[in-house]
């Protein structure tokens, strides 16, 4: 019986506990770097309101910070769960938010189109655009492409790409395959947290 | 989430804000450093020698799937 097998006959909140346990000690450097950086974004976050002018591009920067410490949170909770592919799901959404903070800056002009932003099927810049701004370019700068790279690869979870849905919550033999329905303790599972959470 | 601290870092620290902010910047870094050297050991290195902006972490694909 594996770990996992062993964990998921446990009742939930069992379950829950000895998953973390098992773990922790494969995540403890990226949850630091997670804690670190949560930390890190909510004393940005305050440096931010506690500024005498509140314009709107402070407000709506400051909103998206914590949007994505938020987010930070949710991802630790999920990868000492063993959600590996939820916790990544999120690691997307946190780098979109902290490209829009970033893109926007001092911009009352972009807080104004971000305001204002009523289109449903687009989100309110696209990617490559902000990274390029905000890092460099995605195609000729060597941090803006790997920032880009790293984007794309937290993408995969978020969209279901089979590339990465083959390889976590499900083992295929030549006999047949296993699902693995909630938590993953798997080398797989745990790699994919490593590099969301990284 | 370096990536994260790293990205908004770079636009939102003001100059009253630096001391205690490149503190805590200066340790993101070096626990980034850590994570890189623990990856590379593990063969999961998200920035391998000599593929600089290639991912070995999960399977590569040339679609863009944002």
């Amino acid at each position: 019986m594996s770990d996992s097998d062993e964990v998921l006959l446990a009742p939930l909140e069992e379950a829950d506990a000895r998953a973390r346990e098992l773990l922790r000690p494969r995540l403890e450097l990226p949850m630091r770097l997670v804690v670190e950086t949560y930390g890190f974004l909510g004393l940005l976050a305050s440096r931010i309101l506690a500024t005498r002018i509140q314009t709107a591009a402070r407000k709506v920067v400051a909103k998206l910070t914590m949007r994505v410490s938020n987010d930070l949170y949710c991802m630790a909770t999920l990868a000492a769960r063993g959600f590996p592919l939820q916790a990544a799901t999120l690691g997307a959404s946190a780098v979109e938010g902290a490209l829009a903070a970033a893109f926007i800056r001092e911009s009352e002009g972009r807080a104004s189109k971000w305001i204002e932003h009523s289109d449903r099927r687009h989100s309110f810049e696209s990617v490559p655009t902000m990274i390029s701004d905000v890092i460099g370019d995605v195609r000729a700068h060597e941090t803006g492409s790997l920032a880009y790279q790293i984007y794309r690869e937290l993408c995969m979870p978020k969209h279901t790409n089979p590339l990465v849905e083959l390889r976590v919550g499900a083992e295929w033999r030549d006999d047949g395959v296993e699902f693995r329905n909630g938590l993953d303790l798997t080398e797989n599972a745990i790699k994919v947290s490593f590099f969301a959470l990284q | 989430m370096a990536i994260c601290a790293e990205t908004l870092a770079k636009v939102l620290l003001e100059p009253s804000d630096q001391r205690e902010a490149t503190e805590r910047l200066g340790l993101i870094r070096e626990i980034a450093k850590k994570l890189d050297a623990e990856a590379l050991q593990l063969g999961w290195a998200r920035v391998p020698e000599g593929a600089r902006g290639r991912d070995l972490t999960m399977p590569e694909t040339e679609e863009v799937s944002e």
